[in-house]
């Protein structure tokens, strides 16, 4: 069955045709939701949640317009939703973040070099405040360009350039940190 | 003067504006400094992207993964919340109605107080808790809106419950 048609279906109160769009999407929803939160369990727990504001909120989608960046937008969504459920330490951590992020050792290691440790990489994203952690996700994870980004959250691309400057320099802090830890460990 | 980090993303990303773009790129043509920038800057990029990528396990752990079973159970019963939602609201509705009336049957039984309105209360600024009690439960505001408001926190609470229904994944 072709998505549209799918679609179409499930608008005229066919819910078995809404199978064939999870199965369709499910793997890019869960990478996203797993990326985003880091953990198996919470990426099913959201990705499931965004099938389901998906098919409630279908009769709100454009359909001339593509279905995947529409779902993951919700999936985005979900993930944030459900992180800042997870409790208050994040958003802490968001407040302090900027400021934080501006002071970097002059002669640290390049984060290219840091960025070989693929698991350090991706421990320190999970560890980012939200809009930094989504900004990394979208960017280099789900491949959107700055314009895609902006649709997506409603911020100007300057917003996303600063918001994706400063997720690294965050990362950067992070992965230094973890490489002493690991360089003066017994 | 050298342009900011910021602007060397939008422009790997080709998010500048022609002007923007043609004064930058003079600029790059002229100073080594933010050539090599933008040049750590790419690399940067390509790391992260390249860290970022899934792993086989993942991978496989993505396909073992099947949400069509749940996500289509719960798509398939929609009504499944709204009875168990109605019934806790009615139960509590219902516990907030008669509670409200036992309420005043309580309340009726102190002693009258001699206050017409929540004006002549303040004004005749009594001491007594009991007049200010009576007050509430024989025709007050309160004593009129709280079992609404107790039907209001059933609804929330059911909606609660609702929310928290089980989940399961492959």
């Amino acid at each position: 069955m072709e998505e549209r048609e799918a679609i179409r279906r499930c608008r005229r109160g066919d819910p078995d045709a809404f199978a064939h769009l999870v199965r369709g999407h499910q793997a890019a929803v869960l990478a996203l939701c797993y990326r985003m939160t880091g953990s198996r369990e919470d990426a099913a727990d959201a990705a499931q949640q965004a099938f389901l504001q998906a098919y409630r909120r279908l009769e709100t989608f454009d359909p001339a317009q593509p279905f995947r960046p529409w779902l993951m937008k919700i999936a985005t969504n979900e993930c944030i939703t459900l992180l800042r459920r997870r409790g208050r330490r994040l958003e802490a951590a968001d407040a302090a973040a900027p400021e934080r992020a501006v002071a970097t050792e002059p002669d640290a290691p390049s984060l290219v070099e840091l960025a070989e440790d693929r698991e350090a990489v991706r421990r320190a994203v999970t560890a980012l405040p939200l809009p930094y952690r989504t900004a990394i996700v979208q960017y280099y994870f789900e491949g959107l360009s700055y314009q895609q980004m902006a649709e997506r959250s409603g911020l100007s691309t300057g917003t996303i350039a600063t918001h994706l400057h400063r997720a690294k320099q965050l990362l950067r802090r992070s992965l230094s940190e973890q490489e002493v830890t690991v360089r003066h460990a017994p | 003067m050298h342009p900011e980090m910021e602007r060397l993303h939008l422009y790997l990303n080709g998010a500048l504006s022609p002007g923007d773009l043609q004064a930058l790129e003079a600029h790059l043509a002229a100073c080594a400094e933010c050539a090599q920038a933008l040049a750590e800057l790419a690399a940067e990029d390509a790391a992260l992207t390249g860290a970022l990528g899934l792993d086989p396990s993942e991978l496989a752990w993505i396909d073992s993964v099947d949400l069509v079973q749940p996500v289509m159970a719960e798509v398939a019963s929609p009504q499944r919340d709204t009875p168990l939602l109605a019934l806790v609201v009615l139960l509590l509705g219902l516990a907030g109605y008669l509670g409200g009336n036992l309420w005043r049957t309580l309340v009726a039984l102190l002693p009258e107080p001699d206050v017409g309105s929540i004006i002549d209360l303040v004004r005749t600024a009594g001491p007594g808790v009991i007049r200010l009690v009576r007050w509430l439960g024989g025709g007050g505001i309160l004593g009129a809106i709280w079992p609404g408001l107790l039907v209001g926190a059933a609804i929330g609470f059911g909606y609660v419950l609702t929310k928290r229904g089980g989940k399961s994944y492959a």
